[in-house]
């Protein structure tokens, strides 16, 4: 009987050595590329840009090997909204980090302002990396703003009567749709360069920060002492040239939920709290990843005057 | 079941016991100790009966027995158990005094089909077995020693235990998770029983007396994990004589020395240490960077009358060390990871017989874990520690009644003090510290009637009551009923509700957790909860071959899950989930052709709901295999093939990356300039599987004696066809590293 095993028991080994194919484990799945788009549509901007591209693979396990932009060509992109459907044609982008990437960026554009308040629908074609869909609201502009001081002037021309003020601010009343907000002061002037052009430029006194909220008061303010020092500082620095100050500009930008939803997960590894090591993630899209936010931007504007004293 | 039933229940047995009290009278008492005669070494589990009579008892883990209310007359009384020869003592019951009454058993070889077969048949005598198996030193032995003889490799033939790709206490029992098993030794928590690659766990078989495994509805004693209970009992030294056993090979080395000490103590040191990273080196080219050791150190004094003092120490600690990387923009940034992991346990007991009827054991005990990560990297893998001290004081009583019936009541509490330090994926160090007490009270009642077996009991998890965490639900009960069909077959069904209040956390995204933290579940959240439902059917198909087959459902009514839509840092980490697992499985032991096989098979799912969706967990094993064929060619030779199967376990897939825009300056700089860092894109949770495990180990074994010297010499072969088991992958980089490939060994063990 014993004898008769033997050739049993050479046969199972044999089975098993078959079993022992070996490959090695990857935990890649097969590659299938999925679109990746990424847009964010502003009420204030006069052209919205999109950026289509697809996933990539490398042979290993290292992304940066893929040292090709991965942008797509050739993409049908439309935004369509109560003021009809935008298609958007594509476009070159200066690049203005090519550490990675050498080209310059490719993008799709519109021109178009969206406005407050509306819904509109990205449908992206994206060739083989497939279709993708997604559908934002615009908030609507906030419903009530105004000057805190009601004269802006004597607080914000330099130098000013003011004894009392430290600070200047506009307030303004978000609405509710709003997920997120970010406060901005800047004063706009433009300078003529080495050419004889005029160019504008901006002075920015605060922002961008991006904080939670919607649907209440928010002071957007900036303290005299830097409005003065940011005057006073360009006014010396082209003393030789022609400067005119036109205008400091508060302005609220609220983001739609998308938006700050995506703006917050990518930023998830700087929760100071958390003990995952996860990597979750978000998309506002039909299928692939990346987003489609929207803001709506509020301004309240103090003109300076043609003779205004720091003009030269 | 309303809290009023479970009152009632408990009011029933309380009476129940109350009335057994009047009649101690009636009878007489015998009662006494069983323990070897060469080394006299209690013997657990040893079937003690009147000859000619129903009446008769089992041996409790101290050795103990005590058959109730024998009347007047003259007996025969047998103990007798798998490995000894059966004796026979005659005593005369004079009414009025109860009898003292000792067995001392000589020990004698024992042949694989009676422990395969007739051993796990003879434990039934006494107890209800619904998901329970007990395996002793013996069958630890007998099991093939294809790799080393280990006890978790004993546990994993058993179905519905699953053990691959282990560090850290990975192993997985009916759907349930690698944290959910409750492993003890003589009572104390093992927060970490493996060592690394999970060849062996820390306790080496020659410390252990048994092992009782229960894979659900455990019996009202146990508590604090929702899947399973190991519960190891450490064997005593010898008190005849000063003894030794060597062991040495590509392995591993281990020392055992045991001894008397003054009259009627002994003691036993154990030591082992890892030697396979330099051999697998030298021998195999294969880098395997883990080095371990154990130490196992007992003493005990055994008193006249039963009485018994014991004090254990358990040490042991495990490295490991890896290079993990993370890929940056200019190249990944590799730093060298260093695991350290360890464990110190000790404790010492009492047992003695309280007045006539009353069995006692006090316990103290202290546990402590350590499981360090230290990385040069600020960034993940970052460095963690994560500590775990318990101090406990822990009672168990049985009183045994006028009949067969056994009243059991015990008590615990447990003072644990968890600690986590991490640095979070902000760069930022967190540190979490716990304290509390873990207090627990059981009562558990054995009952016999005709055809049937009941045993009920309740376990109360009045720690958690007190905190507030599970209110009326730490009153939990456990129901195991059996009942004679027709020959030794049996049905059984049982059911308990079990909470757990420690988990580990780990990175789910992980294609494999490498490092496990014990924490408590927070305060604002509840316990785990988890309900067993269990029915089977066990018998003898003939006198060679015994077959089991159990159902089980288990429902997870809450689950501490990964917040899978956690967006904002305000969003919590993790949300309360429910979850159910269910499965069958079969156990097979036969003998035929000449060859003593085994087989077990489990089948088994698992799904979470996190409240969004439903997932498998990464621990859902759809299928487990086992199968073992033992032949012996000559006299004190077995060969052995072993070979174990589990289907992939689940794991989330890389589909390819992507450029992520931080949308950083989409407020002052337009989004449409930036260029993004690399992002990997995950595809659904879970949705893929890893490659089945699979491995063959074949061993020869032959059993020696020269002069005084016994020995064994011993020829193993590891993944016999040399498959790629993966114990560890970096999705990120990568990197991993593989169980043992095909590895031949020899061992020499040498004993006097």
């Amino acid at each position: 009987m014993r004898n008769a095993l033997v050739p049993i028991i050479i046969s199972i080994l044999q089975a098993f050595l078959c079993l022992s194919c070996n490959e090695q484990f990857s935990p890649k799945a097969p590659f299938e590329p999925q679109p990746v788009v990424y847009s964010v549509i502003y009420t204030d901007r006069p052209q919205q840009f999109v950026r289509v591209y697809s996933t990539y693979d490398v042979s290993g396990y290292y992304p940066y090997a893929n040292a090709t932009d991965g942008a797509i060509a050739g993409a049908t992109v439309s935004v369509t909204g109560p003021q009809g459907t935008f298609l958007f044609r594509d476009t070159l982008l200066q690049r203005p980090d090519t550490s990675r990437y050498k080209t310059p960026i490719y993008a799709y554009v519109a021109d178009w302002r969206p406005k407050p308040g509306q819904a509109y629908t990205l449908t992206v074609n994206a060739g083989k990396a497939g279709s993708t869909q997604a559908t934002v609201t615009t908030p609507p502009l906030s419903s009530s703003q105004y000057w805190n001081p009601v004269d802006p002037t004597i607080s914000l021309d330099y130098p000013d009567t003011s004894t009392v003020l430290t600070t200047v601010s506009a307030i303004f009343l978000s609405s509710q749709s709003t997920k997120a907000i970010s406060e901005q002061v800047y004063i706009l002037y433009t300078v003529q360069n080495g050419g004889g052009r005029e160019e504008e430029r901006e002075a920015q006194f605060l922002g961008p920060n991006v904080a939670m909220g919607g649907g209440g008061y928010t002071s957007v303010w900036c303290d005299r002492a830097s409005v003065s020092s940011v005057l006073h500082n360009l006014s010396k620095k082209y003393a030789g040239s022609k400067l005119t100050f036109k205008r400091i500009v508060f302005r609220l930008i609220q983001m739609e939920e998308n938006w700050y939803e995506y703006y917050s997960i990518v930023r998830l590894a700087q929760d100071s709290r958390t003990t995952r090591f996860d990597q979750p993630d978000f998309t506002n899209l039909s299928r692939g990843y990346g987003v489609f936010g929207a803001c709506t931007v509020d301004s309240l504007v103090h003109e300076y005057p043609a003779d205004f004293r720091f003009n030269h | 079941m309303t809290s009023s039933t479970k009152h009632g229940l408990f009011a029933l047995i309380v009476l129940h016991c109350a009335f057994a009290v009047p009649s101690l009278a009636q009878g007489v008492d015998v009662r006494g100790v069983v323990s070897d005669s060469a080394t006299s070494q209690r013997i657990p589990f040893a079937n003690v009966l009147v000859l000619n009579t129903s009446w008769g008892a089992s041996t409790n883990s101290s050795g103990f027995y005590l058959i109730p209310n024998l009347p007047p007359g003259e007996y025969e009384i047998a103990a007798s158990v798998i490995g000894f020869d059966r004796k026979v003592q005659r005593v005369v019951v004079s009414r009025g005094k109860a009898v003292d009454l000792d067995f001392q058993l000589a020990a004698r070889p024992v042949e694989n089909p009676e422990v395969l077969v007739t051993a796990a048949r003879e434990m039934e005598v006494s107890q209800v077995t619904t998901s329970m198996h007990l395996i002793e030193q013996k069958e630890v032995k007998l099991v093939p020693a294809t790799v080393q003889q280990d006890i978790f490799q004993s546990l994993k033939l058993l179905p519905g235990i699953v053990s691959t790709n282990d560090v850290s206490s990975r192993f997985f029992v009916r759907g349930g998770g690698a944290d959910q098993n409750l492993v003890l030794l003589d009572g104390l928590k093992i927060f970490s029983p493996f060592h690394t690659m999970g060849i062996f766990s820390v306790f080496d078989p020659d410390i252990v007396q048994n092992v009782e495994l229960s894979t659900g509805a455990f019996p009202p004693e146990y508590g604090g994990r929702l899947s399973s209970v190991v519960n190891i009992t450490s064997r005593d030294g010898r008190s005849d004589r000063l003894s030794g056993r060597g062991s040495l090979n590509l392995l591993s080395s281990k020392l055992q020395l045991e001894g008397p000490a003054i009259s009627g103590t002994s003691w036993l040191v154990n030591v082992r240490r890892s030697t396979f990273s330099d051999a697998f080196k030298r021998l195999v080219n294969q880098d395997i960077p883990v080095s371990f050791y154990d130490v196992f150190s007992k003493f005990d004094a055994q008193f006249p009358g039963g009485a018994k003092l014991d004090f254990s120490f358990l040490s042991a600690s495990d490295k490991l060390n890896l290079f993990q990387s993370i890929q940056k923009f200019g190249g990944s940034q590799t730093s060298q990871v260093n695991y350290l992991w360890r464990t110190t346990a000790g404790s010492g007991s009492f047992s003695d017989l309280i007045g006539d009827r009353v069995f006692v054991q006090l316990s103290i005990y202290y546990s402590g874990y350590q499981a360090n990560r230290d990385s040069s990297s600020t960034r993940t893998p970052s460095s963690t520690t994560n500590t775990v001290k318990e101090f406990g004081l822990r009672g168990l009583g049985t009183y045994y009644t006028d009949s067969r019936d056994l009243c059991m009541f015990g008590f615990e509490f447990g003072f644990p003090t968890i600690n986590y330090k991490l640095i979070n994926p902000a760069g930022k160090p967190l540190q979490f510290n716990d304290s509390f007490v873990d207090g627990t009270a059981w009562f558990r009642y054995q009952v016999h009637l005709e055809r049937w077996l009941l045993d009920v009991g309740i376990h109360d998890d009045f720690g958690s009551l007190v905190a507030g965490e599970l209110g009326l639900q730490s009153l939990q009960p456990r129901v195991d009923v059996s009942y004679e069909l027709f020959g030794n077959w049996k049905a059984k069904g049982a059911f308990g509700l079990c909470s757990q209040r420690v988990i580990t956390l780990n990175n789910e995204d992980e294609v494999m957790s490498i490092f496990d933290a014990w924490i408590k579940i927070p305060a604002n959240f509840p316990a785990e909860k988890a309900t067993h439902f269990v029915l089977g059917l066990n018998g003898n198909v003939n006198a060679a071959t015994s077959l089991n087959v159990e159902t089980y459902y288990k429902h997870y009514t809450s689950l501490f899950v990964y917040n899978r839509n956690k967006i904002f840092a305000s969003d919590p980490d993790y949300l309360t989930g429910t979850g159910h697992s269910y499965g069958a499985e079969v156990l097979l032991r036969t003998r035929a052709w000449g060859i003593d096989l085994y087989g077990a098979y489990a089948l088994s799912w698992t799904r979470i709901d996190d409240g969004s969706s439903e997932y498998y967990p990464q621990y859902d094993r759809r299928h487990n295999l086992n199968l073992l064929a033992t032949v012996h060619p000559i006299n004190d030779m077995d060969v052995t093939l072993r070979w174990d199967y589990g289907s992939g376990l689940p794991y989330t897939a890389n589909l390819g990356y992507y450029d992520r825009l931080m949308l950083g300056g989409a407020t002052w700089d337009p989004f449409q300039l930036e260029t993004g860092p690399a992002y990997l894109a995950l595809g659904e949770k879970n949705a893929w599987r890893l490659p089945p495990y699979h491995r063959l180990d074949a061993s020869i074994t032959y059993r020696l004696a020269i002069g005084g010297l016994k020995g064994t010499v011993e020829g193993q072969i590891i993944n016999v066809y040399d498959n790629i088991n993966v114990f560890y992958f970096d999705r990120n980089t990568g990197a991993h590293t593989d169980m043992l490939r095909f590895f031949p060994s020899v061992s020499v063990t040498l004993e006097y």
